[in-house]
Parts: structure tokens; C-alpha cells; sequence
């Protein structure tokens, strides 16, 4: 079942010389349980996709036409207040940079608990537990006492473990993934991949995936989206799309993936 | 075997903590780089890995051992030739926003260092940095634009024009694509690859991962905790790691070909990083191996050699 339907996106900012169009006509559907990769360089529009989904888009760009429906909802037509409730209780977001997307001056407690507690009537001391249980979910060692550190006293990996759990507290529906590993270190990378694949299984997530790399999304993806100057210039299953590109700058792409000599079992 | 270019003895590099506590980010590393020969050196943030690539160009003195550069010890040379020293050995920053400055047009920055070194005249540096724009593959009509105006990529092609112009031997490269898209990354890549062939170029190239160094290096260091784990021919090490770090590192290179992809280990906990545990294995903490026993806690292991390679673990074997 269609749980993301977004149909011929534009995206547009005015400029002096007229409106530019960095998301131009794109069309993408994600079910539920299944993780869609969106892939393309910087610059092809894959996060500023995300941010219209969202309704994050920078000022003064602005949705021209198209239609976002998440669970038959149209996103792309909702006013900013509804956009506000969808945010976090229908849609969960990961960033690239885990220290910048946490408050440095509050505790990882702190902040799951004003996250649960924006989306429920829930009393304190039942945000405290389920805060907990999400940092546990989340794979964060000694969950419990990690609810009073500040962001600043975890590793890279497990900021972005515990910005995983934020993005859970709403139980949304949709989880976009923007990035989620490029700054990490590759063991802690693959490390936080698993985590996601398996959070997708367990909770039915739909997942948007936001990367650059290829060999990311053959790994985490059932299906692939290539884009390209704005445009979704190819997509398919990743098996399909790996094996017969269609298209010359999928070709490209694949081609800059680096290939290692083949490692003994 | 001729005298290595670049040979760095018993190095221990250290900071001093906020609480007074000395911390060894580089402990007991030696390596040695050939002339045009490219030594990668790997591992993940915190395994003491730039700061060796500092202390090798001078911006960090060590704590203990020596760097010789051409059989020069570096500690021990007077300053006047240690400026003479720098030219043959350059350095290229990760971030090619930070590394260029912005009041400098790209021309200026890449004529800088014939300035420094007092290299030909004005008329034939002005030739000598077109010819360089050339080499690294941007428009000699840009030379009088400023960074800004130029891409990340385009950005790293200039740091590196900026490091060859004043001929050098050894090229250190601090993680130089690790701030580039995958497209951009293997456009440098290609070009590291050309120019090491074409100029006969020695690097010490540092990165975090294994996929990065598959198409630049000969040979490959693994670095954790401020040690090497272990060494060897790149081949050798990306085919059949047999320290149970670099199998992990080597595990979590995502591949396209499902075949081709070796089953994911995933290692438990954090890295020590450079507060170096004082007895034992550094990496005893994170260890997966069945064989991991109270000897790894007690004795840290030596890097010795087994078979085409060194390693340094108690329980590493030829395969």
C-alpha cells in the first residue's frame, strides 16, 4: 500500500531573472515497510524533495504545483499548522550532522521528552520511561543513564542514535533518512544502517533514504530514484536499476563507486 | 631496497588534556613511505591519523622518535634548511573551504608558495601557474577569480595545484576527498592516480576508509588507537584483512554487487580513541574474535609479521 505519493513536485524560487526550479516535476511513492533511495550528487535537488515533504522549504522558495499525499493526505495544499502536527507525529526526520540537529544546552532526556510530549498527552513521568525505552529501542548502550547526558558527551554515532529515537518519539509513519551516515566514520556507518533497516521492519517505516552513494543505497534500498538537475532522471527496483542503467548518468554514478578486489569469505 | 623517502621511527606524538592528563594520539608508530610510492594510512576519527600527517610536515612537534625525509632527521636540521626541506614534501587539507584563502584570487594562491621559495621570475611564474591550472584540469582564464566562485572539487583541484607547484616528492593528502561527493571523489581520485604516474610522486594519503585508498595505494597501514594494527601490500590487506579491525573496516564498505559484499561486522562499543589503554590491545575493547582471551586485556601485541604483512594481534595467523 502507497503510504508517500508525491506527484509531479515543483519546487520554485524567484530570481531576478525569474522563478528557478530546483525540484522539477517529481513523481515518487513509498509503501509501508519498504525504504525508497533517493540518489544524486549535491545540487540535484534530493534534499530540497525532502524539505517540500516536510513543508521545510527555505524562504522564499515555494511548492508551484504537484501533490504530496501521505496517507492520502495532500501535504502540498495543508496549512502550516496542520503541516506542524504532521511533523514528528507522521513524519520523522534524520539529518547529516547529529551535533547540529541536537540542542547543545539540553539534556538527550530533555529533548525526547519535549519531542514525546509535543505529540501525546503524556504525563511526565511516563515521558521519562518511554524516553528510555525509545533510547533502548535505539540501541544506545546504558539507556537509562544516557537520558541525562548532554550531546556534547556522546560519540558521533551515538548522537545520531539518539536523534533516531526523536525522530521515532512521534511513532510516525514515514521516516526521511537525509544523509544519515555521510558524517560518520564507516564501521559506526554501517553500524547505524542496520540500525535503520531494522527499525524499518520492526515499526512497517516507510523510509526515504537521502544519499549520494550508490553503494549506500544498493545496500538499504528495495527501490532507487536517480535525480538529477532537479529531475528524477531514472528509477526502479535497485536490482533493475544496478544491473541495466538506463539512463547515462546512473552509468556515471555507478561508475564512481569504488570497486574492491573481492574479500575471501 | 633503496632508503625510503619518507621514514618515520618509534613516533609518539602527544596533547595535553584540559585536566592536565597527557594524551598519546600517535603511540610508537613507524612507518615508511618509497619514492613514487603511495602509503595509505587508514582509520576511523580520533586513531591519531591526522596528527601524524602533521607532525610528518612539521606543524606538530613530536613527543618522541624521528622523521627523516631523504635520510634528513627533521628534529635535528637547522631552520634555515628545514625551509629548504618543506618544498619537497606538501601537504592537501580535507576541507577545500577552509584550506584556500578567500582574499587570494586562485591564481595567487597557487603562485604563492613560487613566491615563498623565491622560484623563477615573476614572468615565468605567471607561465608555471597556467601550466599548473592546466594539470589539474581548470581554465588558466579563471586564475583571476576568488575560491568562492569555485566548486568543492574544482576547490581541491586547486590545493593541490597550489601543493605541486613548487615540485615536491612526497605529497601528504589529509583525507583530501573525504568532503566530496561520490562522483567528485572519484574525479580526484583519478586525477591523484594520473599525477602520481606523470610527476613520480611519493603520498602519504590518509583516509577513513578502505574503499577511498582501492585505486591510489600500493600499500596500506590500518591505524586504531594511535597504533598500526596492522600493514601490508593494499592487496593483500583489502582481499584478505587478517587483523579483526581491518576485517570490520573492510566489512563496512557498501558494495553494489551483492556478491561482492562480505557479511557486515559490527563492532560493539566505541573507540577508545587516543586516551590509549596504558596495558593490552587497544582494540581488546571492541574485539569480536572467538579467540579473544585475558591475554589481549593483559599484553598489548607487537606488530610482527605474518606472512606477507605485519599485524599486530596475539592471534593472527596466515590464512
Amino acid at each position: 500500500m502507497t503510504f508517500l505519493d508525491v506527484a509531479e513536485l515543483r519546487v520554485g524560487f524567484p530570481t531576478r531573472i525569474g522563478w528557478t526550479h530546483p525540484v522539477d516535476g517529481v513523481s515518487l511513492r513509498i509503501g509501508r515497510g519498504e525504504t525508497l533511495a533517493l540518489v544524486g550528487a549535491s545540487g540535484s535537488g534530493k534534499s530540497l524533495t525532502a524539505l517540500a515533504i516536510m513543508g521545510l522549504l527555505p524562504r522564499p522558495g515555494r511548492i508551484l504545483s504537484g501533490s504530496i499525499r501521505l496517507n492520502g493526505e495532500d501535504l502540498a495544499v495543508a496549512p502550516e499548522r496542520r503541516l506542524r502536527e504532521v511533523r514528528g507525529r507522521s513524519i520523522g526526520m534524520v539529518f547529516q550532522d547529529p551535533l547540529a540537529s541536537l540542542n547543545p544546552v539540553r539534556t538527550i532526556g530533555d529533548q525526547l521528552v519535549e519531542t514525546l510530549r509535543a505529540h501525546d498527552t503524556m504525563g511526565a513521568g511516563e515521558a521519562w520511561r518511554e524516553a528510555a525505552r525509545l533510547l533502548e529501542a535505539v540501541g544506545l548502550p546504558d539507556a537509562a543513564a544516557r537520558l541525562h547526558a548532554w550531546p556534547h558527551q556522546l560519540s558521533g554515532g551515538q548522537r545520531q542514535r539518539a536523534l533516531i529515537a526523536i525522530a521515532l518519539a512521534g511513532r510516525p509513519g514515514l521516516l526521511i533518512a537525509d544523509e544519515p551516515t555521510s558524517a560518520l566514520d564507516v564501521t559506526i556507518q554501517a553500524e547505524i544502517l542496520d540500525l535503520l533497516d531494522q527499525l524499518r521492519r520492526d515499526q512497517g517505516l516507510a523510509m526515504l533514504l537521502i544519499t549520494h552513494d550508490l553503494a549506500v543505497a544498493a545496500t538499504q534500498a528495495d527501490r532507487v530514484a536517480v535525480m538529477q538537475a532537479g529531475q528524477i532522471v531514472e528509477s526502479g527496483s535497485v536490482h533493475e536499476v544496478l544491473r541495466h542503467p538506463a539512463h547515462r548518468y546512473t552509468a556515471a554514478l555507478l561508475e564512481a563507486v569504488p570497486h574492491l578486489p573481492r574479500g575471501l569469505p | 631496497m633503496t632508503a625510503p623517502l619518507l621514514a618515520v621511527d618509534r613516533l609518539v606524538c602527544a596533547y595535553r588534556g584540559r585536566d592536565g592528563s597527557t594524551v598519546h594520539a600517535v603511540n610508537d608508530v613507524s612507518l615508511t613511505v618509497q619514492a613514487g610510492e603511495t602509503l595509505a594510512l587508514v582509520g576511523e576519527s580520533g586513531s591519531g591519523k591526522s596528527t601524524l600527517a602533521r607532525a610528518v610536515v612539521g606543524l606538530l612537534r613530536p613527543v618522541a622518535g624521528t622523521i627523516r625525509f631523504d635520510g634528513l632527521d627533521l628534529s635535528a636540521i637547522a631552520r634555515r634548511e628545514l625551509r629548504s626541506l618543506r618544498r619537497r614534501f606538501q601537504i592537501v587539507f580535507q576541507d577545500p573551504f577552509a584550506s584556500l584563502n578567500p582574499r587570494l584570487t586562485a591564481g595567487e594562491t597557487v603562485g604563492e608558495g613560487l613566491e615563498i621559495h623565491a622560484i623563477g621570475t615573476s614572468g615565468t611564474r605567471a607561465e608555471r601557474v597556467a601550466a599548473l591550472f592546466s594539470e589539474v584540469g581548470i581554465d588558466p582564464a579563471r586564475r583571476a577569480d576568488y575560491p568562492h566562485t569555485f566548486s568543492g572539487g574544482e576547490r581541491q583541484r586547486l590545493a593541490l595545484a597550489r601543493a605541486l607547484a613548487v615540485d615536491p616528492e612526497l605529497l601528504v593528502l589529509d583525507e583530501p576527498v573525504s568532503a566530496l561527493d561520490v562522483m567528485v571523489r572519484a574525479e580526484i581520485l583519478e586525477l591523484l592516480a594520473r599525477l602520481q604516474r606523470s610527476r613520480g610522486l611519493a603520498c602519504l594519503f590518509i583516509a577513513h576508509d578502505l574503499a577511498t585508498v582501492a585505486r591510489v595505494a600500493q600499500r596500506i597501514a590500518v591505524m586504531y588507537a594511535g597504533r598500526i594494527v596492522e600493514t601490508g601490500p593494499a592487496t593483500a590487506i583489502l582481499t584478505a584483512p587478517a587483523h579483526p579491525y581491518t576485517m570490520a573496516l573492510r566489512s563496512a564498505v557498501p558494495s553494489i554487487n551483492a556478491a561482492e559484499r562480505p557479511e557486515r561486522i559490527i563492532l560493539r562499543g566505541a573507540s577508545p580513541g587516543p586516551t590509549a589503554v596504558a596495558s593490552g590491545c587497544g582494540f581488546a575493547t571492541r574485539c569480536w574474535w572467538p579467540e579473544r582471551a585475558a591475554r589481549c586485556d593483559a599484553e598489548r601485541p607487537e606488530l610482527r609479521p605474518v606472512g606477507d604483512r605485519a599485524v599486530a594481534c596475539h592471534f593472527s595467523r596466515e590464512s
